[in-house]
């Protein structure tokens, strides 16, 4: 009998146990799984951007491959400038034209030009210029080196030479 | 469940990097990848036109614009210093802030999400007030600052040296553009504790690159005679090529240097070609690397240490990734230094991972909890929307408001629930509607509707409007629209701030309107139940004005209508008086009495009692 009793209350002390096991591991699922929620909603949000993405990468990747043989077109228009036979000049136009054609197919754009308002989204000021002249003020006197840019990715900023008005 | 970022808030650049999906991602700026890598120049400018700049287009800008550029404010923080541009001062606090501003903005673009919170790293030498000065520019930017961690503990943290079992003795070198700063650490027991900071404020990769530079400059002078340097359309072009060889001989050991007709000399074109390999440059920047030993051994002796000690040496900066610094260190310590993460990147990546510790630590309160994306609400009265449960809220969650008729003899109403931060219902989205009917008939804003937003921890809503004189209650539940993909959650959140200024004009206007449609009401009924305690002239003028009023509001003049408002309160608060006067002189109970002034709830509309359509309820 008295075993009996013993043995209930062991099963009673058991079970309560168990209940409260249950009951924490019930919380743990509950917890768990809205952490799955959360990672599943981020995963869904990458993949999504990901592949929305898709178009902005390869423009990005055409233009970093475009950035390293823009060095030629620089050469080109350094040999164009410190030349005087005009032969060579015209031949050498004919080759930077071959480029630029080139870089138009690709979707590519110069930046920089003389006369323009000089912009830091898509100049670099290297020199500076005084005027006096308040209208020229921030305006572009000479490009240095032509910047370019493919849709919104800019490759390259242009080097320039910027007017700046005199502050007495 | 808010995302935290860390930020590698630096003297000339900044990075940032956020936990996605457990691995610390460096967070791009949104100019996209430039020289310095993602990194953010560490620059603002104000232009000339007060427009301010931050990040790579004010550091182009800087030739240009010297006195409205600021760089190196990180070394002003916690000083009286102020910055003076044009007519304004600002602390070296708030130019922090807007390097902060700029990272939160990328990274929100880049995470879709609004981030709010973060961790900044600061050098392990900055005191008290250079810490609180962090931190303030960081609340000033919106963030809350969660933590602020030592740049070389975020830098062991990258390494994963936080989850050792032993007791390490660290040092981190960290070799910058323009500075070096040698700490030593004790780890133990999940501790970092610094035991000492030595460093260089005028040492740094910059000088390296300066060596190279003039190297060629003067190989080139020697055989044409002309001086590069001098020359501003040369110049940066030059730069440009000795750092990529620079960068080039980390990983091969000749390169070449090759600008073609860079020059010209009595007529003749003269090129640049020269070939430099790993060794020259090694000898031009030894020197530089030499000067390190001083700081280093300083540290130790601070220390009380020797080279053996150290257990491990983390490397941090772009100019660690030159094998004559790896080769210095590694001779000088008689070991390898640790490998694996980029050293530019590493503060950065430590600070992510200490905000995702954070985020972690706290996952059973908090990250866990999931909040509303945006805020969910009722329209009311004129189509406007009414909030019940505000956006970011904590879920579940549950919220009840009283709202009452529009009409007279008005026994049914319909909820309409919606979802979005715009203040009109049609420009939020629409997540159900359904009608409450068998209101008893009563006057208008008599009747109380309770209504009850409740969301449950799956995210679920439901939506419950009682009569509370009759009890009888409808329901809906909604699933599916409460979860909208963090596109569009972003998308309404932009629109909302887009519209704001239309928007809150257009409530305002609806409001006036619904305002002049209540006081017509109660004007007139107020002058009908007291036709004899008012004298004829009172009556008269509060007559005519609310005629005009509603004359006004026929032809949609809102400000008109709201000047008129004025003048009819005015006629109204005298008939008001009269009546008072009239009741307490007469000994009757002043249950009528007062009108208008107040400023009314919402109303208008007759819809009887079809038992449909429109939101016509007031908020309690």
């Amino acid at each position: 009998m008295e075993n009996r009793e013993e043995f209930s209350n062991v099963l009673f002390k058991l079970l309560k146990e168990k209940q409260e096991e249950i009951k924490k591991l019930k919380e743990e699922v509950k917890a768990l799984s809205l952490l799955i929620k959360k990672e599943r909603r981020d995963l869904e949000h990458f993949q999504k951007r990901w592949k929305e993405e898709e178009e902005e990468r390869k423009t990005k990747q055409r233009g970093e491959i475009i950035s390293s043989l823009l060095h030629i077109i620089d050469s080109l228009n350094d040999a164009k400038s410190k030349t005087n036979d005009e032969n060579l000049i015209q031949g050498l136009e004919l080759i930077e034209k071959q480029f630029i054609d080139f870089l138009k197919e690709e979707g590519v754009e110069e930046v920089g030009t003389v006369g323009e308002e000089f912009n830091p989204s898509l100049h670099q000021a290297i020199s500076v210029e005084t005027t006096n002249n308040g209208e020229d003020d921030g305006k572009i006197i000479e490009v240095y080196r032509k910047g370019y840019k493919i849709k919104d990715f800019l490759i390259r900023p242009a080097y320039v030479k910027v007017y700046k008005k005199e502050v007495n | 469940m808010a995302r935290i970022i860390g930020i590698d808030l630096g003297t000339s650049n900044s990075a940032a990097a956020v936990i996605i999906g457990g691995k610390p991602t460096i967070i791009p700026a949104a100019e996209g990848v430039s020289l310095g890598g993602k990194t953010v120049p560490s620059y603002v400018a104000f232009t000339k036109d007060g427009q301010l700049l931050v990040g790579e287009p004010a550091r182009r800008q800087m030739t240009l614009n010297p006195e409205r550029t600021i760089t190196g404010i990180k070394r002003k923080m916690g000083t009286n210093y102020r910055v003076r541009i044009d007519d304004k001062e600002y602390t070296p606090e708030q130019i922090s802030a807007f390097i902060l501003q700029k990272i939160k903005k990328d990274a929100e673009a880049y995470l879709g999400e609004r981030v709010e919170k973060a961790v900044i790293t600061v050098p392990a030498y900055f005191n008290d007030n250079q810490r609180q000065a962090t931190k303030d520019a960081g609340r000033i930017a919106g963030l809350e600052v969660v933590r602020l961690i030592n740049e070389p503990t975020a830098a062991a943290f990258a390494y994963g040296l936080n989850k050792s079992e032993k007791e390490l003795k660290i040092l981190v070198f960290d070799f910058g553009g323009g500075t070096l700063d040698v700490t030593i650490m004790d780890f133990g027991e999940g501790v970092f504790q610094v035991v000492s900071t030595s460093g260089d404020t005028q040492l740094g990769g910059r000088d390296m690159d300066e060596a190279l530079l003039n190297y060629v400059v003067n190989d080139f002078r020697k055989e044409t005679g002309v001086d590069l340097s001098k020359d501003p359309k040369a110049l940066p072009r030059l730069r440009e090529a000795v750092e990529k060889a620079k960068i080039e001989l980390s990983s091969v050991l000749e390169t070449e240097i090759n600008l073609p007709f860079i020059t010209v000399v009595n007529n003749e074109p003269k090129h640049l070609v020269k070939r430099i390999t790993r060794a020259l440059l090694e000898e031009l920047v030894k020197p530089i690397v030499d000067k390190c030993r001083g700081p280093l051994q300083q540290a130790l002796e601070d220390a009380k240490l020797s080279p053996n000690d150290i257990d491990n040496i983390i490397l941090v900066g772009g100019p660690t990734r030159m094998p004559i610094v790896q080769k210095f260190i590694e001779n000088f310590f008689g070991k390898p230094p640790e490998r694996g993460v980029d050293p530019m990147e590493c503060v950065a990546i430590g600070a992510a991972i200490q905000a995702g510790i954070l985020e972690g630590s706290v996952k059973q309160e908090i990250v866990l909890q999931d909040v509303t994306p945006l805020t969910l609400g009722i329209e009311t009265l004129g189509g406007i929307f009414t909030k019940m449960i505000d956006r970011n809220s904590p879920i579940p969650i549950k919220k009840t408001q009283t709202f009452t008729t529009a009409a007279d003899n008005q026994t049914s109403v319909e909820i309409h629930i919606l979802q979005g931060e715009r203040p009109l219902a049609k420009d939020n989205v629409s997540l159900g509607r359904f009608i409450l009917d068998g209101i008893p008939p009563a006057p208008r804003g008599i009747p109380k509707i309770e209504v009850t937003y409740e969301i449950d921890e799956n995210g679920i809503l439901h939506v419950t409007a009682k009569d509370l004189a009759t009890n009888k209650s409808q329901n809906i539940t909604v699933t599916q629209a409460v979860r909208l993909s963090e596109e569009e959650v972003e998308k309404m959140k932009k629109e909302a701030e887009k519209f704001a200024e239309e928007d809150k004009k257009m409530k305002e206007e609806i409001e006036t309107r619904n305002l002049a449609d209540q006081i017509l009401y109660t004007g007139r009924k107020t002058l009908k139940d007291n036709k004899d305690k008012v004298s004829k002239e009172v009556a008269d003028d509060a007559e005519r004005k609310l005629d005009e009023l509603e004359n006004l509001l026929k032809e949609d003049k809102i400000d008109e209508v709201k000047k008129k408002l004025d003048e009819v309160n005015e006629a109204l608060s005298k008939v008001g008086e009269e009546i008072y006067k009239k009741t307490e002189a007469t000994g009757t109970g002043g249950q009528q009495g007062e009108t208008t002034q107040e400023p009314p709830k919402d109303e208008n509309k007759k819809d009887d009692d079809k038992g449909t359509i429109n939101g016509d309820y007031e908020v309690k």
